[in-house]
């Protein structure tokens, strides 16, 4: 049997060869295609978790809530979604720092952050961060205090891990819209910490 | 399996920058792709074992490849292996092809995937009423199993001791098992393990990580 597919590295080619064909087959809906990544391009993202995030800071009780349970929290306010609705929030303070990786492929909270960025699901990524988390985030520009407890999240199972970073200093009476504008991405997987100068 | 996905504690590798946020879907075929898989529904796919699919990519193919040429790969694989697709129509996608015989099979449209699928409160934890094996608390060791097909628990805690941290309540199994094993529900928790335990002297002190396992791959510590 002849393989005539494209090579391996042609990923365009190959691609469009199986949309091609399943498609004419009428296998797939295009319109089905074409919702599923505006979904993921501008439906979930960020600007979700960093509203958690936000009110965690004002509201003692939402925190208290989100730490114990946060999947019960996030359908309150209809965050859900497929592969992210087991979802546990850990909060970083001033003597303990936690970062998320998947070692086994590259499982990630979608429903409150969105597709990951290509740093978290490069094998560097997940070779490093289990073993010396402290250089990998030294290396991404947060070097911490040794006396900082580094708690590692490795999302083996179907369970993902939200990152509720510290609360920036100078940020006394901000609106929760005004806090959530300051949450970066990359803050709630752990890999840098906020400050009011340090805007997206 | 032991396979090169399994890159906890790899050394060797050098860090990416990290990027701005924005679109993640940054080439017209990652596009098209993250499209495809996410909407091809068709029954009978083979769409267990997905997981074990990626895994069994060969190890130095799969390190040379970009995130979402692994997903190609497995869709390719996926129809390919259910008979959907044959190799001769991929190589020549404007040709001739056969027309695939499933009764009553509409694709689904835009609503049934992101309304039904990809935004639905869907929920790995299950209803089930389980004793759970372990307490928070609890020493346990993860058991040093090295299985042929798929599994969750990383090569890094294997034979490690650590501690129950947080009991994720039930959630089926995702091992792959021996065929005729049934799957069974079982709890699953956070476990966690000292820098130490697990990389011994250049495991940090103030280090910890926390691994999600199931009763299946712990045993208590006599």
């Amino acid at each position: 049997m002849a393989d005539d597919r494209p090579a391996q590295a042609d990923y365009d080619l190959r691609t469009r060869a199986l949309v091609s064909v399943l498609t004419r087959k009428g296998l797939v809906d295009p319109a089905a295609m074409d919702a599923v990544v505006e979904y993921h391009e501008n439906q979930v993202g960020p600007h979700i978790g960093a509203g958690l995030v936000a009110r965690s800071w004002v509201d003692p009780d939402y925190r208290r809530r989100l730490l114990a349970d946060a999947r019960a929290v996030a359908r309150e306010e209809n965050v859900t979604g497929f592969q992210s609705t087991d979802l546990v929030a850990v909060a970083n303070t001033p003597s303990v720092h936690n970062l998320v990786v998947c070692t086994l492929c590259s499982c990630y909270p979608w429903s409150v952050l969105g597709l990951p960025p290509t740093w978290y699901k490069d094998s560097a990524y997940r070779a490093r961060a289990v073993i010396e988390p402290r250089n990998v985030l030294r290396e991404f520009g947060l070097d911490l205090d040794d006396e900082v407890e580094v708690r590692v999240w490795d999302s083996t199972a179907e369970v993902r891990y939200l990152v509720i970073p510290q609360r920036p200093p100078g940020t006394d009476g901000m609106s929760v819209e005004q806090l959530a504008a300051l949450v970066t991405r990359d803050s709630m997987i752990g890999a840098e910490t906020l400050s009011v100068s340090g805007q997206k | 399996m032991n396979g090169a996905h399994d890159l906890g504690g790899t050394d060797g590798f050098t860090l990416p920058q990290r990027e701005a946020e924005g679109p993640v879907l940054k080439k017209e075929w990652e596009r098209l792709l993250w499209g495809l898989v996410w909407s091809l529904r068709v029954p009978g796919i083979s769409r267990g074992g997905r997981a074990a699919m990626e895994q069994s990519i060969p190890p130095a193919l799969y390190l040379g490849m970009p995130y979402y040429a692994r997903w190609l790969y497995r869709a390719e694989q996926s129809v390919l292996e259910s008979g959907l697709v044959t190799v001769e129509e991929l190589g020549n996608p404007d040709g001739p092809l056969s027309m695939p015989d499933i009764p009553d099979f509409e694709p689904p449209g835009p609503e049934v995937i992101v309304d039904g699928f990809l935004a639905s409160d869907f929920c790995a934890e299950l209803d089930v009423d389980l004793p759970p094996q372990f307490s928070v608390g609890d020493a346990v060791i993860a058991r040093n199993e090295h299985p042929v097909g798929h599994t969750r628990a990383p090569r890094y805690v294997r034979g490690r001791r650590g501690t129950i941290h947080r009991d994720h309540g039930v959630h089926e199994f995702q091992d792959q098992l021996p065929p005729g094993v049934e799957r069974k529900a079982q709890h699953l928790y956070s476990v966690m393990f000292t820098g130490r335990e697990l990389w011994g002297s250049r495991g940090g002190s103030r280090d910890r990580v926390y691994v999600d396992l199931w009763d299946d791959h712990l045993q208590a510590v006599a």
